[in-house]
């Protein structure tokens, strides 16, 4: 402690202030169901040429991803589950598809290296956050907003932007998460129990970092938000929930480095409850703090607008994606961006919008293909729906069979389409946030190594067999020449006679190839003992 | 092995070859003997294959069922007991899915089958697995109907959906349909054409082939989906209990031969067997295993299970699935199942479904069953099935060998296209206008009693002018008329096109494939077999005459009584001609409806070779057949240039031997 603060005041001394805000936000969603939001928020300021090196509360890490790579902003998510849009209303922002996403903008001289930047950077991460991202399908300079929290624009940043819907997020993530706060032991993080965390109705997090400079003065900010869906844990929807119910722990300390330790609780109408730990005189595990989070149903449900994805086709050649958004009670702008991995094809000239009420509002739209074999296709569209229209966009589409090596190992699967993001910018308000829909599995063809597959090779290898040298013989020109009292050839008959009658007492007999095997090598024992 | 230019050009034909083809007539006996030994052997349950596990080791429901809403299910029942006529099941399931807090809607459809008019409600929900992204689903299908069997199915489901909605363990969504096939005994078929209303839907098949819809039925749209069906069980209580011990009536059968995965059968057996310790009936039989003081053929079953699969188009409800790429099977509980048990069955097997990795593909498609616990796969199978087809191999190697002159009968094309034309003309006459119909140009010039004119118009039975039409020789009349030219090449168009339609089917309907080569290769055998005997061909032209390929399946109906009387109603037995008409009707339905070869087979494939038959069946000039086997008068040129001499034309050595007899 002495030499944190001997640190402080080093650090103060050259201007380095570095800050760390961490709060949960606790809402009852029914009277069976509680939404958890986690935030830790440090940020950084200090000076680019004379404070680099030096550190706080803010993780070096992030600091050096920041700087290596020229990062201006970059969001990574990581989702578990189904955000139930009609239930719990606008999810947490900023919204998270099932499975990894990532969203950087990028500082760089051209488009060609923002792309290596890119590809660097989620190597990087999944060293970072313990992912394995490898593979996710990378677009370029999305033109529409994606995520909310990436709406300004910029023409000398470059964004890049993917998606990987089959990637699974657990208690690995959330270790290596913890691992960037200021407070890793103390505090509010102590309540990140994965067990409690995992065992929910759905789960993200995300981590959310930037950096702006002003010539030599920079500020760096970091979010870490883990945000979950619980059900009720006590099973007695009578009495109220309290903090061990939910993460079976109690809050037992303080991070005494915090600016703000804040427990937020969200009453029936809306009300928010607020407590500062910070400010508590004594936590210890002695007397551990307790909030009660009332059982309760929200009376007012927010309205939001609603996504979801769905897929036509079974077969193995043709499919159909379609995107459906309906619209909340009020004029909404909606950017919907659709993300088509290279195992695909699109018809282009069959994608279509189908609205009711008006019909089909006047559509802006933008198609990006990036380059490479295993590119991509963004497809982005702008459009303004009326309170509580519905559109669908209706995306067909050709399944390719692919190179073997680019099958997954488990190919029977199938791959993601992964799931459409919907910005929502409300036209009244500066009110926007975004939404997801689901991802799609298309059952793509696989080479066939199946048992039909197999018999049918076996019949035909049979027929050519038997009546390939039938054919032959019969028809070509050129005859074997054999002659008679051929020794060798009927000794050669004698060997194969011999090893076909021994293969059929091997099979009636049941005799395992292994007890062959150890036969042989006694007998070879034998003759080297003769010896 | 080094090969030469052969002394005699290497038009020598090998010994063992030139015997069998001398010996091509006992071929045929030998072939079948063959067959039903090999027949016999491979398909004892002593040599089969015993079912296992491959797609998952958890799959088949390794879980403690916790289902514990049987009172939710007794009480569901009484409602539905107690529902008022008035008030339809579909509103009742709307409002208990509603009460569930679950999303649920009907969807209504209609067939626009003239022949086949039906119309219905479909109601269908979902649970949504909350730790799924919702990329995959499970498919339930229950069947409604005021019957007390299927008052207690539907309850024991809502306490099931009311229970599964609670758990968050799924990793796949559910999707539950209950189909209106009517109040109907006979409405299996109907509530299958309502299923796969629902699927065509589902599958969005209108947005691939911009059709908006499969031209015969218009049904709603589905208003919310999710996502791709891996498997799909239909649930009825026709299971029975016999001295306490619970049966599980199970069916495989899909259309047209497609089968649901092995994997899933398996797992659903294993879940009867180790957790309810009931016993399972398969294709609506016992077993040699189910009890011992019993004595069961081992054939049984396979035999039923071979039948089933070449006749019945629609087994269950899940028959439709295979359509659609969903692996379907139905699976009747027991009736006596309490409603725990009953809940916890269906929850073992949807947590079997759940657990499924991929797309269900490691286990077999393609078998046929003996038992709970032995199958035979298709390497097998299909070897009798070779055997069977050998002689017409045969035969048509002798024929090729033989033919120096190719002529191609455009007699073939054409007897094929009426063929087709057949098929369009009843297909279309059933969709359109329905079972009977009238010609316009037909119309007598009298006017009814109340002026109209159709009143004594004739009025033409589909069924009888399909009959009527099918079993009339035009082949006999026409090449009787006007001979082919070239015999021996229409022979091998005939035996070709038999050898090709058995193996396709033997790899695809292997049951269809059975019993078509049973019956038709010694037929077409006989038929294509040479002779220029006046009196035999006289002979067997009339027995061919006679054996069209209705009259055949007329015959083997009424020769397997035990088999038929399954699918064929008692009735249908008390005219002539009601066991053609009803297997007639039966197969146009099911074509129109569902997507039924039978019909086509019939019609494009059977029809057509049988006619083509007469030209290979009736007397002959042996001479012009003959003159093809004469060798060419000079050789060929490169032939001449051989250090061999003159060759000697192995064919004419080889056969006019036995034509100088």
């Amino acid at each position: 402690m002495r030499e944190l603060i001997v640190l402080v005041l080093v650090a103060l001394a050259h201007g380095l202030t570095e800050h760390f805000d961490e709060k949960i936000t606790l809402a009852p969603l029914s009277t069976n169901e509680l939404r958890v939001d986690f935030r830790f928020n440090s940020d950084r300021n200090f000076n680019i040429e004379t404070e680099s090196r030096d550190f706080l509360t803010f993780p070096r890490i992030i600091q050096e991803l920041l700087t290596r790579y020229s990062i201006r902003k970059l969001t990574v998510t990581m989702a578990h589950g189904r955000w139930n849009l009609d239930e719990w209303g606008v999810p947490p922002q900023p919204s998270a598809p099932a499975g990894a996403q990532v969203l950087a903008e990028f500082d760089a001289e051209n488009g060609e290296k923002a792309d290596e930047r890119m590809k660097f950077l989620v190597e990087a991460l999944n060293g970072v956050l313990c992912t394995s991202i490898s593979h996710i399908n990378v677009i370029t300079s999305p033109e529409l907003v994606v995520l909310a929290n990436h709406g300004e624009k910029s023409k000398k940043l470059f964004k890049r932007y993917g998606v990987l819907s089959g990637e699974t997020t657990c208690t690995e993530n959330l270790t290596r998460l913890r691992k960037l706060l200021a407070c890793k032991e103390n505090g509010l993080s102590t309540l990140l129990h994965p067990s409690k965390l995992y065992n929910s109705l759905y789960h993200s997090s995300h981590l959310v970092i930037e950096q702006k400079c002003l010539k030599s003065q920079c500020e760096a900010r970091m979010e870490v938000g883990v945000s979950v869906v619980m059900r009720n844990p006590s099973q007695k929807s009578q009495r109220h929930w309290s903090l061990a119910d939910v993460f079976d722990r109690k809050l037992g300390s303080q991070c005494k480095i915090a600016r703000s330790s804040q427990i937020d609780v969200i009453g029936r109408q809306g009300e928010i409850t607020s407590t500062d730990i910070k400010n508590l005189t004594a936590i210890s595990g002695e007397e551990p703090f307790e909030v009660y989070i009332p059982v309760t149903e929200i009376s007012k449900k927010e309205s939001v607008v609603k996504a979801w994805s769905s897929q036509g086709g079974f077969e193995q050649k043709h499919g159909v994606l379609t995107v459906h958004v309906t619209n909340d009670n009020s004029d909404s702008e909606i950017h919907v961006s659709q993300i088509i991995p290279y195992y695909v094809h699109l018809r282009y000239s069959r994608i279509k919008w189908e609205c009711d009420m008006d019909g089909v509002p006047t559509i802006v739209k933008y198609l990006r293909n990036s380059e490479g074999g295993e590119a991509p296709t963004l497809l982005q569209y702008r459009l303004n729906l009326a309170a509580g229209q519905t559109c669908e966009l209706v995306i067909p589409f050709d399944k390719q069979l692919l190179r073997l090596e680019q099958y997954p190992p488990d190919a029977n699967h199938g791959m993601h389409i992964p799931s459409a993001s919907v910005f929502v910018r409300k036209s009244d308000s500066s009110h926007a946030y975004s939404i997801h829909s689901s991802a799609i599995l298309v059952l793509l063809p696989v080479p066939d190594f199946s048992m039909p597959f197999n018999v049918i090779c076996f019949v035909a290898t049979a027929f050519a067999l038997v009546f390939g040298p039938i054919q032959l013989y019969s028809t070509m020109w050129l005859a074997p020449v054999v002659k008679k009292s051929q020794w060798g050839r009927k000794i050669h008959r004698i060997i194969l006679l011999a090893i076909i009658a021994f293969c059929l007492y091997a099979h009636m007999m049941d005799i395992n190839l292994n007890e062959i095997r150890r036969g042989i090598e006694n007998q070879l024992e034998k003759l080297n003992e003769l010896k | 092995m080094a090969l030469e230019i052969a002394k005699d050009g290497g038009l020598a034909r090998p010994k063992i070859l030139d015997r069998i083809i001398r010996f091509r007539k006992f071929i045929l006996i030998i072939a079948y003997l063959g067959a039903y030994f090999s027949s016999q052997y491979l398909f004892d349950p002593v040599n089969m294959e015993v079912t296992r596990i491959s797609e998952h080791s958890l799959m088949p429901g390794l879980v403690t069922p916790k289902f514990d809403k049987s009172g939710v299910a007794i009480q569901l029942y009484r409602r539905l007991t107690d529902l008022p006529k008035t008030k339809k099941q579909q509103k009742f399931i709307l409002d208990v899915f509603s009460e569930f807090g679950l999303q649920c809607f009907t969807q209504k459809w209609k067939s626009t089958i003239a022949g086949y008019p039906k119309r219905g409600e479909n109601v269908y929900g979902f649970i949504r697995g909350h730790r799924n992204d919702g990329a995959e689903a499970q498919l339930i299908v229950v069947q409604l109907g005021r019957s007390e069997s299927a008052r207690r199915m539907i309850s024991r489901m809502l306490a099931f959906i009311d229970y599964a909605k609670e758990q968050v363990y799924w990793a796949r969504d559910f999707v539950i349909v209950f189909v209106d096939g009517g109040d109907k005994k006979e409405s299996i078929d109907q509530a299958a054409f309502a299923l796969d209303a629902f699927l065509f839907k589902y599958q969005k098949i209108e947005a691939l082939t911009s059709k908006q819809s499969n031209g015969t039925v218009i049904a709603d749209e589905i208003q919310s989906q999710t996502g791709a069906l891996i498997a799909g069980v239909v649930y009825d209580l026709s299971g029975m209990s016999i001295k306490g011990q619970h049966i599980i009536n199970i069916q495989t059968n899909g259309l047209n031969g497609q089968q649901v995965n092995l994997d899933v059968f398996n797992g659903i057996v294993k879940i009867a067997d180790s957790k309810h310790h009931s016993k399972v009936a398969i294709y609506g039989l016992m077993h040699r295993h189910a009890s011992p003081y019993k004595d069961y053929s081992p054939y049984d079953v396979p035999l039923k299970a071979l039948f089933t699969q070449a006749f019945v188009s629609i087994e269950g409800i899940h028959s439709v699935m295979g359509k659609y790429g969903v692996q379907g099977l139905t699976v009747g509980l027991s009736h006596d199942y309490s409603e725990r048990q009953a809940g916890q069955f269906i929850e073992e097997v949807s947590r079997m479904l759940n657990n499924v990795l991929e797309r269900l593909h490691q286990s077999y498609f393609m078998y046929v069953l003996s038992d709970d616990m032995h199958f035979i796969s298709i390497a097998l199978f299909v070897i009798p099935i070779g055997i069977l087809i050998s002689p017409l191999v045969f035969l048509v190697y002798f024929e090729w060998k033989k033919c120096q002159v190719f002529h191609f009968p455009l007699t073939y094309p054409f007897i094929h296209f009426i063929g087709y034309m057949l098929y369009l003309f009843t297909t279309w006459t059933y969709k359109h206008v329905g079972t009977r119909y009238v010609f316009q140009w037909t119309q007598y010039p009298f006017i009814g009693k109340e002026g109209c004119d159709g009143a004594f118009s004739p009025l033409f039975d589909l069924m009888h002018s399909f009959l009527l039409f099918s079993v009339v020789p035009f082949g006999l009349y026409a090449f009787y008329k006007v001979p082919v030219p070239c015999v021996p090449t229409m022979r091998i168009f005939c035996l070709v096109e038999t050898t090709l339609a058995i193996v396709a089917l033997a790899l695809t309907n292997v049951g269809l494939g059975i019993f078509t080569s049973a019956v038709v290769v010694p037929v077409v055998f006989l038929m294509t077999y040479e002779s220029y005997q006046r009196e035999r061909s006289i002979f067997r032209s009339g027995m061919l005459a006679i054996l069209s390929p209705m009259v055949v399946l007329t015959v083997v109906a009424y020769s397997l009584p035990a088999f038929i009387t399954v699918i064929i109603p008692d009735k249908a037995y008390q005219t002539v001609i009601g066991v053609p008409v009803f297997m007639l009707q039966t197969m146009i339905q099911t074509d129109a409806a569902n997507g039924s070869w039978h019909l086509f087979l019939m019609t494009c494939v059977a029809w057509p070779v049988w006619n083509m038959i007469f030209a290979s069946s009736l007397r002959y000039d042996l001479d012009i057949d003959r003159a093809n086997m004469t060798p060419p008068p000079t050789p060929a040129p490169f032939l001449a240039s051989t250090a061999a001499g003159t060759p000697e034309d192995p064919p004419a050595r080889g056969f006019g031997k036995r034509t100088k007899k």
